[in-house]
């Protein structure tokens, strides 16, 4: 059986928001340990790798592994109907392959939906090592983001010991912007070689935006040309990190 | 990248006159599996939501993919009479001897609902079909790639600007050269006739009245037509090759990485 508890449901349904801007269905793969789900959105441009240990719930009950396969929209319209005040439990149906969610507020409101055929698809670890790592507060990317946004579908990250310049630009217009830790808009800077790469935004700002709503500090890790991993730190030791390859003009 | 052929073919069932029964048995289970399904048999369709029809008995086939779409195809044209976009909750079951298949869409709440009576096949797989499509490129594209990369038609052209109004239209692509002249280039997609160069020249024309350094205009395309050259030259414009094949492979080197491309690197 399954059966897990979260005391806020507000804090589940922006974690399954923010995954839910990469794909349409989750596979969450429970453990006694907690439940996790890693995978890559249709176009393989971008992986989301999702941990949430047995200690981050209120409650949590797992006695064999299971795979769970869920609509995302679908728990997420029932989800959006939590108020801050509400607890939510969510319990796996075996014999009748429902999922139970239940919010306990002033009204005790219980829905069931449907799950789907778990997709036995490995999806791997990137191994990758980088030469820049960058923490700031998940606002102040937002911010750079939705400035990028604004001249360009690209984002281009530069980081030397000093600084991190992040610039976008289109044929016509482009901005670019500095940040150091000095004035106060990095929270750490670690780069053992300069780096540069380029990504796109309409993948980077949907992560980034639903990200922000799970996490007040956000930390970057890049090389050059090599993909970026986002990892939105949980205060209560879960995890949501995503990977996104770049962007590479070839000759 | 160029996926390889997969040499082993993806498995199927096929079911060839099957009883409703069978039939309801097997596609409840392709469902959930969000299988590719063809069914094709005696049917009638009612369709509900933000309009309503009905269509009554005739052979058709219902064509449910992976994604929840679905369509319904009676045996000639190319478009479904009926169909239900992705994402659809489906469901089937057995109705006063009838074979019932219902596609719901919640919002804006629509329901399709087929009824076979007689079935003549129903199959069921998985179909593996990681191919990109490679479209023709536009004009429009054309003109991206050109902005994009301007020495494809000239070492150390520029772009100042593109889509350009001025007084006849629109410039493609405005640019200057690497002496400084200012470069009005109109594209063509296929081979450029009489026509494109006296556009071309009325770009010119108005282009010279407001800038005060010499102007060159080129027609830009895969080609030129008979006639063509000899108006080219009599009004002092040029001609420059540009395919939409060579375009194409520029946008298509531009696109993004994938992640998977990353994983055996450590």
């Amino acid at each position: 059986m399954f059966k897990a508890v979260v005391q806020d449901a507000r804090i589940w349904k922006n974690l399954l928001t923010a995954i839910s801007t990469l794909i349409e269905e989750a596979d969450f793969n429970t453990t006694s340990e907690g439940l996790k789900l890693r995978s890559m959105d249709p176009s393989h441009v971008a992986m989301v790798d999702f941990e949430w240990p047995k200690g981050a719930f209120e409650e949590y009950v797992c006695d064999k592994p299971t795979d769970i396969r869920v609509n995302l929209s679908t728990m997420l319209k029932l989800l959006k109907r939590g108020k801050s005040d509400e607890s939510l439990e969510m319990a796996y149906d075996e014999e009748n392959k429902k999922v139970n969610l239940t919010l306990k507020g002033k009204i005790l409101k219980k829905f069931t939906m449907p799950t789907l055929e778990p997709v036995e698809e490995e999806v791997p670890t990137p191994k990758l090592s980088f030469s820049a790592r960058v923490k700031l507060m998940s606002e102040t990317l937002k911010e750079i983001v939705e400035d990028s946004e604004t001249v360009s579908d690209n984002i281009r990250f530069e980081a030397n010991p000093d600084k991190l310049l992040v610039k976008a630009s289109s044929e016509l217009s482009n901005v670019s912007m500095e940040l150091t830790k000095t004035d106060g808009a990095l929270l750490e800077l670690d780069v053992k070689e300069t780096a540069a790469a380029t990504f796109n935004l309409n993948y980077l700002g949907e992560m980034v935006k639903a990200g922000s709503a799970t996490s007040e500090v956000v930390a970057l890790e890049f090389s050059t040309n090599m993909p970026i991993r986002l990892e939105f730190e949980m205060a209560q030791q879960g995890r949501l990190t995503y990977y996104m390859a770049p962007r590479i003009e070839t000759e | 990248m160029q996926e390889p052929s997969p040499t082993s073919r993806s498995s199927f069932l096929f079911l060839v006159k099957p009883h409703l029964k069978e039939a309801k048995d097997l596609l409840q289970d392709s469902f959930r599996r969000r299988d590719f399904v063809i069914i094709s048999g005696n049917c009638r369709c009612h369709y509900h939501g933000r309009a309503s029809s009905s269509l009554g008995w005739g052979e058709r086939a219902t064509i449910v993919k992976g994604d929840g779409s679905v369509q319904v195809h009676r045996p000639v044209g190319y478009e479904p009479v009926n169909w239900q976009p992705p994402r659809c909750m489906l469901s089937v079951s057995l109705e006063d001897s009838l074979l019932c298949i219902r596609a719901q869409r919640p919002k804006p709440r629509e329901t399709l609902e087929i009824a076979y009576d007689d079935l003549m096949f129903v199959t069921s797989c998985k179909p593996v079909d990681r191919a990109d499509f490679v479209l023709y490129v536009s004009e429009e594209q054309m003109r991206d790639a050109l902005v994009s990369r301007p020495s494809m038609l000239e070492d150390g052209l520029e772009v100042i600007d593109f889509e350009r109004k001025v007084d006849p239209g629109f410039i493609d692509f405005y640019g200057k050269d690497a002496q400084g002249r200012v470069v009005v280039v109109e594209l063509k997609r296929k081979s450029a006739g009489k026509d494109a160069v006296l556009q071309l020249k009325r770009y010119v024309d108005a282009v010279n009245e407001t800038v005060g350094v010499a102007v060159r205009g080129i027609v830009a395309a895969p080609g030129l037509r008979s006639g063509a050259q000899g108006t080219l030259a009599a009004l002092g414009l040029e001609y420059k090759k540009l395919t939409p094949r060579a375009c194409a492979q520029l946008l298509q080197k531009r696109k993004i990485k994938k992640i998977s491309e990353f994983f055996e690197q450590s």
